[in-house]
């Protein structure tokens, strides 16, 4: 079946002193219709970047990007947010509390983007579209007449996602959409995406440095590092066991309930991705089995056995 | 262990326009030597107010209406300013949750660590400085000498938290409160942060209280746990007996939604409904009663038990699980 999203050899720099700063560097992705992937990495690794770049919120140095097979990077990101190809692509943003306008009720929160990209035929087609959003995410009605200091973190939360599933989107990309939460609300929204995708199909990104919530909710995971993806695959098997040592060092750093921790730990800090040396990988210097080989060839990202990939010349055993 | 700070029946209110907004109401713990004690629960259940009553950085419109926080002998709620003071900073010092909004943007951090050093023991500034790059050393801040010139925007955010967590550690207190301090971090990031604090409580016998909403980091890191609910504690264990047999449907409730604990989506139980509104001249004795399964008579009918059922193990219900 054709990919919902498909971007390939995507690059974005930023200029940084002389030099070029590689935020995004050269990165391969497609997601299915309905499909739920997770991408994870620590602060400063690009996914944020790249879940803009794939949002078409931010324009790209190079590559390709393809919703539903047509090509939308040439159109400029000024141009897309108003072309009706906005709708099926929606993004939902980190912490509902600062991303709602404080002014607009429920209601207008809901239908200020309906308006101005499906553009309704009069007031009754409007409502139906809000009501319709509203009711998927469990927004009751009493709720949207509110502002958003009326409404409780879960209720936030929701409004966040009936904006955007209001548009009907066939992918949604949420950046950390649990991470600012309480935990209470966390486990609320997190049966609610999982809902989403069931009953409405819509496919999901998921950024996130949580993740447990990643395990829950996706069915892949892309692990990403300094600027580029270094292990794919199904969720599960990554967790339970990562063939890049990049992705064993941040599961073990996983917090587990009833485990006391004695795990592995990554010390120091990515290498600059100010012109990066094109020779070398991009862990080396943190990573706890380089070699010499490590620093004049820079690993590829190899599929390894059905469905799992990873960027690494010594990938680890499979059944470790 | 010896209990080092002893918190008995602390009960606190803000004064709003809308009236008093009862946000402490009797609680108790202890914090012990060589120990970390997590106080977790949902935003808004008094965690930070406990920490801030405890040091004396509440705001003006709070007002402490009963009890006491004993630390080395001396109750901390009644002291003079001056006197909390001294204490402040040398022998009880706290991790702000954002260090960098904690942080002074246009200083050095070596600088801001040698700030309290200088504060609480005087000595010339070779000394001061050293000791300085010692509290950076103990951190485990690789080139001190040179990461001391640098300005908190020059550093990562996992960096910011461990100068930090070095100001709070510099003059070697016996206590330290730690306020989420890796809420934001990486999860490789935040173990780090967190091997440290817990190579602290065993070489220097730091007695430390971690307030977290993260279950699992308290899982893994704390030795005790005291849970709170709007206010009021309604559960204290022992680590293994938390996380093995909760008593208090709240602290039950609180694991079955943390994601952590769930093998699947389907297993993951949230909290129905939300804390009740702490300015409420009708609040129930139990706070928790109008969002729990097992309310009954008898749990509107008087001020909560604290029952022991089991060594430090104390639950805040009439009908515990």
């Amino acid at each position: 079946m054709r990919p919902v999203l498909e971007a390939s050899g995507l690059v974005k720099t930023f200029r940084a002193g002389r030099g070029r700063f590689h935020a995004v560097d050269g990165v391969d992705i497609s997601i299915a219709r309905g499909e739920a992937v997770g991408l994870v990495g620590e602060s400063g690794c690009g996914k944020s970047t790249l879940a803009r770049l794939l949002a078409r919120l931010l324009d790209f140095d190079r590559g390709e990007l393809r919703l539903d097979g047509a090509s939308i990077g040439r159109t400029s990101v000024g141009r897309f947010a108003a072309s009706p190809q906005r709708a099926h692509v929606q993004m939902a943003f980190q912490d509902p509390t600062a991303s709602l306008n404080p002014r607009f009720t429920t209601f207008e929160a809901i239908a200020d983007p309906v308006r101005v990209l499906l553009r309704p035929k009069d007031r009754a087609a409007l409502e139906a579209r809000v009501f319709a959003a509203a009711e998927q995410v469990g927004l009751s009605r009493a709720t949207l007449p509110r502002f958003p200091h009326q409404l409780s973190g879960g209720e936030k939360a929701r409004v966040g996602l009936a904006r955007a599933m209001a548009m009907q989107p066939k992918l949604l990309i949420l950046d950390e959409p649990t991470s600012a939460l309480d935990v209470s609300v966390q486990a609320i929204v997190l049966k609610l995406l999982g809902k989403l995708r069931r009953e409405a199909g819509v496919a999901l990104l998921l950024v996130s440095h949580d993740l447990h919530a990643v395990r829950l909710l996706c069915d892949r995971v892309l692990v990403m590092y300094a600027g580029q993806i270094v292990e794919t695959g199904p969720a599960e098997a990554v967790f339970a066991a990562p063939r890049h040592p990049y992705t064993r060092a941040l599961v073990s750093a996983m917090p587990r309930i009833g485990v006391r921790d004695e795990g592995e730990r990554l010390d120091g800090e990515p290498r600059s991705l100010i012109d990066p040396d094109p020779r070398s990988c991009r862990f080396l210097g943190r990573c706890p089995i380089e070699r010499a080989p490590c620093a004049t060839g820079p690993p590829p990202l190899r599929a390894l056995e059905t469905g799992r990939e990873a960027r690494c010349h010594f990938p680890l055993g499979g059944s470790s | 262990m010896s209990a080092l700070l002893k918190v008995t029946n602390l009960s606190l209110e803000f004064c709003t326009r809308s009236g008093a907004v009862r946000a402490l109401d009797s609680v108790g713990f202890e914090a012990r030597e060589g120990e970390i004690l997590g106080l977790v629960g949902e935003s808004g259940c008094g965690k930070t107010a406990t920490a801030h009553a405890i040091l004396g950085l509440l705001g003006a419109s709070a007002r402490v209406t009963s009890g006491s926080a004993e630390f080395l002998g001396r109750d901390l709620l009644r002291l003079k300013p001056a006197e909390l003071d001294s204490i402040r900073g040398r022998d009880a010092a706290i991790v702000f949750q954002s260090a960098s909004a904690a942080l002074n943007p246009v200083r050095s951090v070596g600088a801001q660590i040698a700030d309290v050093v200088a504060r609480h023991t005087p000595a010339p500034a070779s000394v001061v400085r050293e000791k300085a790059l010692d509290a950076m050393r103990a951190m485990r801040i690789a080139d001190p000498e040179r990461r001391s010139r640098a300005f908190p925007h020059e550093l990562s955010g996992g960096m910011r938290q461990r100068v930090g967590i070095a100001i709070a550690l510099a003059c070697t207190p016996r206590l330290l409160i730690a306020d989420e301090p890796t809420t934001g971090l990486d999860v490789t990031t935040q173990a780090a942060v967190m091997d440290l604090i817990h190579a602290m409580t065993r070489e220097r016998g730091l007695g430390v209280v971690l307030i977290t909403h993260d279950l699992a980091l308290a899982s893994r890191t704390c030795d005790r746990i005291v849970v709170m609910h709007a206010g009021q504690i309604v559960e204290t264990a022992p680590r293994e007996g938390f996380f093995t047999g909760p008593r208090h449907p709240y602290s039950v409730g609180l694991l079955r939604s943390a994601p952590a604990n769930a093998a699947s989506l389907d297993d993951l139980k949230p909290i129905e409904g939300v804390a009740p509104d702490l300015s409420r001249a009708d609040l129930p004795h139990c706070r928790f009663s109008e969002r729990c399964a097992r309310r009954a008579a008898v749990c509107d009918a008087g001020p909560l038990p604290r029952e022991a059922i089991g060594p430090d193990h104390i639950v805040s219900c009439w009908r515990p699980m």
